[in-house]
């Protein structure tokens, strides 16, 4: 079984002091430290990164990452939109699975505020359909045309998009890594301007710097030295239209619904079993569709269940949603969101989550969605 | 990043093929805050439309009045500039959306 034996995750925010090498080294080098490895045990390293040739015309990150490790292992870049981190681990997995390697470093990285904002939004729309582009459409353009055509079907308002940002905020208080940490009510979410009609500034996670890192491994008596392990139940991604115009259904994200029920298929639970979910809330409305189309609730119903806050830690749950923050206030660094989802999960699992750690956890789930839902990839982790 | 004017010439010979062709707004949204390729353009509405032959696709709605931008709202396709453009630039046309 491969197992996750060491990570790390840096700070996330405007890291203006740090590089996105500098970052990719901090989380490397924090995984390796955690692992108890050397850096000269990793087999092959899968590199998740979305801007880095976008942005900053820095690209062959494979080569920049053997310079500055002193290595000679095949690494690759993984781009996937947003959801190249969890792209990198599972291409990272079925290295493994092949039996390429069997000690493999997957990190994501991201370097987003050295720029402006208008810049940064164009490279990120660089992830849409040539006729979204022309048309102006942004990525909280593409989830408000999501989110208001939700809202319509299921008679839902505003205020139930807002309570997630609420939520995610309020683990973010408890995260010394995230983005924010700062309470927020539903009334500051509703008056907070309008990004794209309906989703405001406080439905959408920020523009972020970061890096995280993983050290997967099957090598048994790496595993049985390992001070804490966590085993992978499954990796499973699916991909679907890049376009919204060429969806069948505009309530859900086909992508995670395939992905969701492939890995739990392979993992041999249900959802019911899951006590922690990092779900990919890039967006308000986001969270509310993963919640569904994984499978947690019924189509149509996550708007009253988000009313509850019932996913909120301290609300006497035994199932937590975003126990980091999410992407909304920990962070969305893109290239890193996708590790640090798993790696949220891995620390909770291995009971190191500190002011968050939610009670005995057993099981669980990571999802990370590239573009408007184009790709996703669910993970599934347990003890 | 620019956009060749090659890409543009290719993208643009579809066009002819859409324009008149009516249909109704499926979903919609109000860019506030938009790339560095329409930033002159904001706030403007976008529409996610479905044509008569059921075919979709996303544009700019354009020449609207308050309360068009509404589902069910019927609209036919025309040719209007899409993106900022400069004096150096070739100037983009593409698909909008004009209500009925």
């Amino acid at each position: 079984m491969t197992t996750i034996i060491g990570h790390h995750t840096t700070k996330f925010g405007e890291l203006w002091q740090h590089s996105l090498f500098d970052l990719v080294k901090q989380s490397v080098f924090g995984a390796l430290k955690d692992s108890g490895l050397g850096k000269d045990e990793v087999e092959a390293i899968f590199f998740g990164n979305m801007l880095g040739g976008v942005l900053e015309n820095n690209l062959h990150g494979g080569a920049k990452l053997a310079e500055m490790l002193g290595l000679n292992i095949p690494i690759f870049r993984v781009e996937s939109a947003c959801a190249s981190g969890g792209v990198a681990f599972n291409l990272g997995m079925n290295y493994i699975t092949s039996s390429q390697a069997k000690t493999v470093l997957v990190v994501g990285a991201e370097k987003m505020t050295d720029y402006a904002a208008d810049a940064v939004i164009s490279g990120l729309s660089s992830a849409t359909s040539g006729e979204e582009q022309e048309a102006g459409l942004t990525f909280p353009g593409l989830y408000a045309m999501l989110a208001r055509y939700y809202l319509e079907k299921y008679s839902y308002t505003e205020k139930h998009l807002a309570y997630v940002s609420v939520k995610n905020h309020y683990h973010g208080l408890l995260n010394d890594n995230a983005h924010f940490q700062k309470k927020i009510t539903v009334a500051d979410v509703l008056a907070s301007p309008y990004v794209a009609d309906p989703l405001k500034v406080l439905d959408s996670s920020p523009i972020s710097d970061g890096a995280s890192a993983l050290i997967i491994t099957t090598d048994k008596s790496l595993i049985k030295k390992a001070k804490r392990a966590v085993s992978v139940l499954a990796s499973e991604v699916a991909t679907d239209s890049i376009s919204l115009s060429a969806r069948k259904n505009l309530d859900e994200l086909l992508a995670t619904r395939i992905a969701a029920e492939k890995a739990f298929r392979e993992a041999k639970i249900t959802p019911k079993d899951i006590s922690i979910a990092e779900v990919h809330d890039c967006f308000s409305i986001a969270e509310l569709l993963a919640m569904e189309d994984l499978g947690f609730w019924k189509k149509g119903t996550a708007g009253k269940h988000m009313e509850t806050m019932s996913t909120m830690h301290g609300n006497g749950s035994d199932f937590i949603v975003n126990s980091s923050g999410g992407l909304k206030a920990a962070g969305h660094p893109v290239g890193a969101t996708g590790i640090k989802q798993i790696g949220e999960v891995y620390l909770q699992l291995t009971e190191q989550a500190g002011k968050r750690q939610i009670h005995k956890p057993r099981y669980g789930l990571a999802h990370n969605v590239g573009g408007s839902g184009g790709t996703a990839v669910v993970t599934i982790l347990g003890n | 990043m620019k956009i060749s004017p090659i890409k543009i010439w290719r993208r643009q010979k579809e066009l002819k093929h859409l324009l008149g062709k009516k249909g109704k707004i499926i979903t919609g949204t109000t860019i506030y805050v938009p790339g560095s390729h329409h930033s002159d353009k904001a706030p403007f509405p976008v529409v996610l439309v479905e044509l008569e032959n059921k075919h979709r696709l996303v544009g700019q709605l354009t020449d609207y009045r308050s309360g068009d931008l509404t589902t069910g709202t019927k609209v036919i396709a025309v040719l209007r500039k899409t993106r900022s453009s400069s004096k150096k630039s070739v100037i983009v046309y593409g698909i909008s959306f004009r209500p009925l």
